[in-house]
């Protein structure tokens, strides 16, 4: 106990300074874990906490439910498909990107690029939508207009299940790019310039510098995003693919998230949607400790 | 130069004062709040003027998004309580899917009192409280104003009243197939106002695209398309229907003739006829502006609010729609009449106010026209009067450049009733309220839906029915794929089956099992 207060006393300032973060984290993180019960209850959604509270617990039944669910296997390729072809795509982009800034000397140039590259991650998913149908729509789409200038046939693109997922690629690199870029322009920023410089005299090409400096010294943050990434991977934009998805791609688009939305939240079923959020929870958080210990394995710090 | 106390802060000092304020924030929010005025509270909604408060979801997109213009939203306020001695306080509800969000909240969290709301009465049942007595004691005006068939759909086994009709038995609504006039004028077309054939249509749709080769035929979804025409080829239509056979309640997919539907619809695809985007996220109003649009099968407010809208504006010279009452094929009547039974107005169980809301909306009902037309539109004589005594057209004032608008919070007679009663006199809502009134209780241009007066238990079926979406999805789904051709029809069977394997006999059991106890079979 005086251990304890010998180290707050010496450190009190810092334990001040942390006490807001604590206190988000405490109401805004743990105590709506409390909610979690909902998952192994049936709460209907006008019950009282109390009610909720004391009701019974009806063990696993939601779960299996959603494990019995017909598509339950669809939904799970669905997810983990779009997912892992957007960090495909969307990861590297950045990196690639800040890259590019990065060797780019005209600053007025630089400047415009990287604000122009900022701009999509500002528009909201409703506004991307809308631009979304507008470039690929079959009626007077920019798509289809050069579809028809050059003698094809206008397609619906946003309705064949064969282009579905590269627009929802497409999209999220295109919205991410260039704010995911930021972070590596901070890291590369550190780098020691003298090693440039170092290996400018020894007659390293630029690709060889970015093979051999930048790439290398920017690792640790490249390695952490990974690991946060894959703890995402059940996140595959359920906002992006609820605004553009209709019966018609269902079979490549429909993800967890979206269905939990039509099967649980629009029919009243909070339990049901709990069920599955936890579900999906508890499946991104194994990822995130598997993706951590191999970024360990591999030598490098990971997250802890 | 003056001189004075000079303080200076370092750093750390600055950093100190800056964690300090910090962490008294989150203290303090922490702490107790002013009590906001809680539902089901001691005061029983009474302000401190001895008034009683009432608070209501509006039942009507409003006039303007953001609400009305609060001088003048008092006005209509104060108007209602001096008449009623009762209070209304109307929400303004964000837009979209997130003023639905916004209501469950407010439902399930109770900190704010809310007295009357909208939805499936079905589904609310939990949250909800019966009002028979209240309408006997207090809405007599209500009861009076609705047909026997519709009050069936707001009760339990029972006999429990849970909620006032907000849509009902449409007669009118979506069975109507629409087609280009000025084409069938210009090409000289075959067109009669009371009864069209699945073949003429055919014929019409040929022509129209043989003049125009961008012409299409579009609808609004498939719910749309199969409430226009399944008829037409099967015996109940777009209904669930009692399998003699079996004695069991069975989705219309099941029905025979559907199969022979989607052969025909797959048809119509290939043709070319509809419109590409038709089954996912098509731009109605910009298609209708396109002017290409030469047949519509779907609801009537797209032509009569939307359609109207543009019509007006005269974005294609001579554009305009009409219908047929009634679209005929090998299987009799095309359409299905909708039988939106269980959607209503209903009173949160908790509402301490019960009585004094049937009695607001009771007022809203009184067969003098008056305050209904108050509650809608605002103050007689300065945002609106009638046209002539028969009442029944309403000449409004508030769309008046630079007027105070009320955007109708207060209103809660949006459903059947109400609306047969008066029409604006403008042109563009004047034609909508003019097709409500003609077609709102003809029921002879659609098949009638064979369960539409048993009053199901929405929620009971959901526990039942723990595959509901999966079959939903596969409905759809696979119904879609079917007219556009990426599955072939020769799969049908298989399709049945998979219905089967997601769960479909659970439905069958839950729908027959309910319909069964209501009919006494």
């Amino acid at each position: 106990m005086t251990e304890v207060l010998r180290i707050l006393r010496k450190h009190g300032f810092y334990y001040l300074l942390f006490l807001p973060v604590a206190g988000y984290l405490i109401i805004f993180k743990y105590v709506p874990m409390i909610g979690i019960m909902i998952a192994f209850k049936d709460v209907t959604p006008f019950m009282s906490m109390g009610e909720i509270v004391t009701s019974s617990f009806i063990g696993f039944k939601h779960f299996v439910n959603f494990f019995n669910s017909f598509f339950f296997w669809d939904l799970m390729e669905n997810t983990l498909m779009i997912s892992i072809y957007k960090t495909l795509w969307s990861f590297p982009a950045p990196i690639l990107l800040a890259l590019l800034i990065n060797e780019v000397h005209n600053t007025y140039f630089k400047r415009i690029s990287q604000t122009i590259s900022y701009l999509p991650h500002f528009f909201s998913m409703v506004i991307v939508a809308g631009l979304v149908y507008v470039v690929f729509g079959v009626q007077g789409g920019l798509v289809n207009h050069l579809v028809v200038l050059t003698g094809g046939e206008p397609q619906h693109y946003l309705g064949d299940p064969r282009w579905f997922r590269t627009i929802l690629v497409g999209t999220t690199v295109w919205q991410t790019v260039g704010w995911g870029s930021i972070l590596y322009l901070a890291a590369m920023a550190g780098l020691n310039p003298e090693t440039y410089e170092a290996a400018n005299i020894d007659g390293a090409s630029k690709i060889q510098q970015v093979r051999h400096i930048t790439l290398p010294g920017i690792s640790h943050v490249i390695v952490i995003l990974f690991i946060f990434r894959i703890g995402d991977l059940l996140d595959a934009g359920f906002e992006q693919i609820l605004l553009l998805y209709s019966p018609s791609v269902y079979e490549v688009a429909d993800i967890i998230d979206t269905y939990v939305y039509r099967a649980g939240l629009l029919n009243l079923k909070y339990s049901f949607a709990s069920a599955v959020g936890l579900y999906k929870s508890i499946l991104a958080l194994l990822l995130l400790l598997a993706a951590n210990k191999f970024a360990n394995f591999l030598g490098h710090q990971g997250i802890w | 130069m003056k001189h004075g106390l000079k303080y200076t802060v370092d750093r750390r000092q600055f950093l100190r004062l800056s964690a300090l304020a910090a962490s008294g924030s989150i203290i303090l929010a922490c702490g107790p709040q002013p009590e906001a005025p809680a539902a089901g509270g001691d005061d029983m909604g009474m302000a401190e003027d001895g008034v009683v408060d009432v608070y209501v979801w509006p039942s009507i997109a409003l006039v303007r998004p953001e609400g009305s213009d609060p001088e003048k939203y008092k006005e209509v306020q104060d108007y209602i309580t001096e008449q009623l001695g009762i209070r209304p306080n109307g929400f303004v509800p964000p837009p979209g899917a997130a003023g639905r969000e916004r209501l469950n909240l407010m439902l399930s969290s109770q900190t704010e009192q809310l007295d009357m709301f909208t939805g499936d009465w079905t589904q609310y049942k939990a949250a909800i409280m019966p009002i028979t007595d209240l309408l006997e004691e207090h809405g007599q005006n209500i009861l009076t104003a609705f047909p026997e068939a519709t009050w069936s759909g707001m009760k339990d086994a029972n006999g429990d009243i849970w909620g006032i009709p907000r849509l009902g038995l449409m007669g009118h609504t979506w069975n109507f197939t629409w087609f280009r006039e000025d084409w069938i004028n210009d090409l000289g077309l075959p067109f009669d106002s009371e009864q069209m054939t699945i073949d003429q249509l055919e014929g019409n749709m040929a022509a129209f695209q043989e003049a125009n080769p961008d012409a299409v035929l579009v609808t609004n979804n498939l719910g749309s398309l199969e409430g226009c025409l399944l008829g037409a080829w099967s015996e109940y239509g777009r209904s669930r229907w009692y399998d003699e056979s079996d004695g069991q309640i069975k989705p219309y997919q099941l029905q025979p003739g559907y199969e022979a539907f989607l052969t025909k619809m797959n048809e119509w695809w290939n043709n070319g006829w509809f419109h590409k985007e038709v089954f996912a996220n098509m731009d109605f109003e910009e298609v209708l502006r396109s002017g290409n649009m030469g047949i519509h099968c779907g609801w009537y407010s797209r032509m009569t609010i939307l359609g109207q809208r543009i019509f007006l504006e005269d974005v294609i010279p001579g554009m305009d729609f009409i219908f047929p009452l009634k679209m005929v094929g090998p299987m009799g009547l095309a359409g299905t009449n909708n039988a939106n039974m269980t959607q209503a107005y209903m009173i949160p169980a908790n509402s301490p106010v019960a009585k004094e809301v049937i009695q607001f909306v009771n007022w809203q009902y009184d067969p003098v026209r008056d305050n209904a037309v108050t509650a809608h539109y605002g103050i007689q004589g300065t945002d609106w009067d009638w046209v002539d005594e028969t009442k029944e057209q309403v000449r409004r004032f508030d769309a008046e450049a630079g007027a105070a608008i009320y955007a109708g919070e207060l209103y809660q007679g949006a459903g059947l009733a109400i609306e047969t009663w008066s029409a604006p006199e403008d042109p563009l809502w004047g034609r909508h309220y003019d097709h409500i009134k003609k077609y709102v209780f003809d029921y002879s241009n659609g098949k009638m839906p064979v369960d539409f007066d048993v009053p199901y238990d929405g929620a009971a079926i959901a526990e039942q029915v723990p595959s509901m979406e999966d079959i939903n999805r596969l409905n759809s789904e696979e119904a879609i794929k079917f007219i556009t051709g990426v599955r072939p029809l020769s799969e049908f069977g298989d399709f049945v089956d998979s219905l089967y394997r997601a769960g479909l006999q659970d439905w069958i059991d839950a729908y027959t099992s309910q319909y069964v106890a209501a009919k006494g079979l």
